[in-house]
């Protein structure tokens, strides 16, 4: 059974609840900003508008995902033509986008927290986010180790010495 | 014809022109690796070039620009996996072929389509860039908010998916770009009491982050291996006769490609699409489209390259993306301290006509690049993106950082990456969020000059010719397609009943 047409369904209502807490979110942020002095809109009138307008979209988007969890039959073509059906061909790996995020992040942390400098960093990093998603054949352990050292290396090496610019140490 | 004359032998000089090669190639390059685009490689290479010279950056980015739209058709044809969006339509004829035992004549098609479309659309590009950039000298704010309104509102509902979600993606992209202090009175606004949002988010680091981590964390939860394919050294282009026979075809989904460039936010996919929709109705064999056709593929390269062109039309005349990428080059004239808009064109004339010039003799180099080499770019598909991926953002790290020297920009990347991430998963398109992020401060600004200047009243909207015509044209691209939704629903709702009668 093809069941695009409930995951389509389920996007889109996440998607319009989602805007709209955003749109709530940020119609409370515009009415902190202080009235007009110089001009007749001011700062806070633009931001209202986009608030009221994400609100408007999601609305739409919300209806249409719950339309499309009550009657998946009749609004499986329709949920295709849109392009919120998926695609259902391949079985994404989101562990290993996760896991990557993850590695992306505490890459970051420690250098923002002075545990390690950016070539160490970056040569840890890449050596292991290369296993990671190539696997722990003993060729990609190599040739990981083999890339990696020479991108964290010679990359510091590049850009401190012909573009100037200072990477943490 | 001075300026143009004087701007191609600069451009030819070693320098801009071992720059521009540099840019081809590279383009090439990315183009071909399906997933990566010239977005993602401009938006890359862009704080590398702060210490260069502002022409030569640009030229470079443009060489990008050509190179990847082109090798955007070496997988589409190999593999039937676009390496750009701009190739989707390339796979319905290039596959076949390919499949069938040509693969090197369907790349030969191509690529000769593709230099054909570039330089017919440069001819529009050097005709039409200086007249509109005149006209666009009489615009006030009102012409330029409604203008710019406009171009975003094209681009949102004529993106790919719904139109509810291209709106959607320009007004988040409008909200990123609203919090810290705002230049039209210097309030501060929406920093949430965090101090590090007092200066916003920084360009780079959102154009970053919505093109470049969110198609890294993509590309690592579908990651495989690709088939290998190999290209046979043998002669790749048809005679000299064959062209000659494909001559309309060519010249056509050019003009196609063109004007649907010019029109902001009309993508290459949609130019290519229309002008493969032009050739099947003119052919006199519409039932070989999809099955490995000469003409399929012509119409399909010869717009997608054209709309290059086309969309840089705007670009230098009015300060008007075309299209997102057109939009991250945008931002590189902000960032590279040049202002763009009608006025660059009187100010910096030079400047202006270098890059008509590189437009031009990149996509000579893309010919002759690709016809040397397309037998080695074919392995290009086969990179591994274990390795790849992780040194991606290895350089989305260091450019980000190298902006301010802050680890916030580098945050921001991460945040905007997931952001971009989950909008692609929910097919909300992220090339109007760019566009969105991009074009709020001139919008909010035009706005409000526009206001003080009439004392607060919309009148202006009505009562100045340009203005309404730009603000019919954006209302028009709203309503029409929900009013054409309903009557193709109508008419659904209506054909049963007709055939049980």
């Amino acid at each position: 059974m093809n069941n695009a047409p409930v995951k389509g369904a389920v996007v889109n209502i996440v998607l319009g609840i989602g805007c709209l807490a955003y749109a709530i979110f940020l119609y409370i942020g515009a009415l902190y900003v202080s009235p007009p002095i110089f001009d007749p809109l001011g700062s806070a009138a633009v931001p209202k508008i986009s608030a009221f307008l994400i609100a408007l979209l999601a609305v739409v988007i919300l209806v249409t995902g719950l339309r499309q969890r009550a009657n998946p039959d009749v609004v499986a073509a329709e949920t295709t033509d849109e392009g919120v059906a998926g695609d259902v061909s391949t079985s994404p790996r989101y562990d290993l986008g996760l896991s990557l995020l993850g590695f992306c992040a505490a890459y970051v942390a420690v250098m923002e927290f002075g545990v390690l400098g950016y070539p160490i960093a970056t040569t840890v990093f890449l050596f292991a986010a290369g296993l990671m998603l190539g696997g722990m054949s003993r060729r990609n352990v190599l040739l990981s180790l083999i890339i990696s050292v020479a991108i964290g290396f010679g990359s510091d090496f590049i850009f401190s010495e012909f573009f100037y610019i200072q990477l943490p140490r | 014809m001075d300026q143009l004359a004087s701007a191609l032998v600069h451009v030819m000089t070693p320098v801009p022109f071992l720059w521009l090669l540099l840019g081809v190639s590279s383009g090439i390059f990315v183009g071909a690796i399906p997933g990566l685009g010239g977005g993602m490689l401009i938006t890359l290479v862009l704080p590398l070039t702060f210490t260069m010279d502002s022409t030569n950056a640009l030229i470079m980015m443009i060489g990008m620009y050509v190179g990847s739209v082109s090798g955007g058709l070496i997988s589409a044809t190999l593999l039937r996996m676009p390496g750009t969006p701009s190739s989707v339509v390339t796979t319905f004829d290039g596959y076949p072929m390919a499949q069938n035992g040509e693969p090197g004549r369907a790349l030969g098609l191509g690529i000769g389509s593709s230099v054909i479309g570039g330089l017919i659309s440069g001819f529009f590009l050097v005709v039409l860039s200086p007249p509109l950039s005149i006209w666009a000298l009489s615009f006030g704010p009102w012409e330029y908010f409604t203008m710019i309104m406009m171009g975003m509102i094209l681009i949102a509902s004529i993106s790919k998916g719904s139109m509810a979600k291209g709106l959607l993606a320009g007004a988040l992209g409008m909200t990123a770009a609203m919090p810290g202090l705002n230049e039209s009175d210097g309030q501060l606004r929406l920093t949430y009491g965090f101090t590090v949002l007092s200066g916003g988010f920084n360009l780079l680091p959102v154009l970053l982050g919505i093109f470049v981590m969110s198609q890294i964390l993509k590309d690592a939860i579908s990651i495989k291996n690709v088939p290998k394919l190999m290209v046979s050294s043998r002669a790749i282009f048809p005679s000299w006769r064959q062209w000659a026979g494909h001559s309309v075809n060519l010249i056509r989904s050019s003009v196609v490609g063109t004007w649907i460039g010019i029109l902001p936010g009309v993508g290459a996919s949609i130019s290519a699409m229309v002008a493969y929709g032009m050739a099947k109705t003119f052919s006199r064999t519409p039932e070989k489209f999809g099955t490995g056709h000469d003409e399929g593929i012509i119409a399909s390269e010869a717009a997608n390259n054209a709309n290059v062109g086309g969309a840089l039309i705007p670009l230098v005349t009015m300060g008007i993306p075309g299209s997102p990428i057109d939009a991250i080059l945008l931002g590189a004239l902000v960032l590279h301290q040049i202002q763009p808009g009608p006025l660059l064109f009187a100010t910096n004339s030079s400047f202006v006509w270098a890059l008509i010039a590189a437009y031009l003799v990149a996509n000579i180099i893309m010919f002759v690049l690709m016809t040397l080499s397309v037998k080695h770019l074919a392995r290009v598909i086969n990179f591994n993106r274990a390795y790849l991926l992780p040194a991606i953002f290895v350089f989305c790290l260091v450019g980000a950082y190298s902006l301010t020297n802050r680890m916030f920009d580098v945050w921001v990347v991460l945040g905007f990456g997931v952001v971009g991430f989950l909008l692609d998963r929910a097919k909300v398109p992220l090339g109007p969020f760019v566009i969105g992020f991009v074009l709020a401060g001139p919008l909010e600004a035009e706005l409000r000059s526009g206001l003080q200047l009439s004392q607060g009243s919309l009148m202006p909207l009505l009562t100045r010719p340009i203005a309404l015509c730009f603000l019919a044209v954006t209302l028009f691209t709203l309503i029409f397609p929900i009013v054409s939704d309903q009557f193709k629903k109508a008419r659904k709702r209506n054909s049963p009943a007709e055939e049980t009668l």
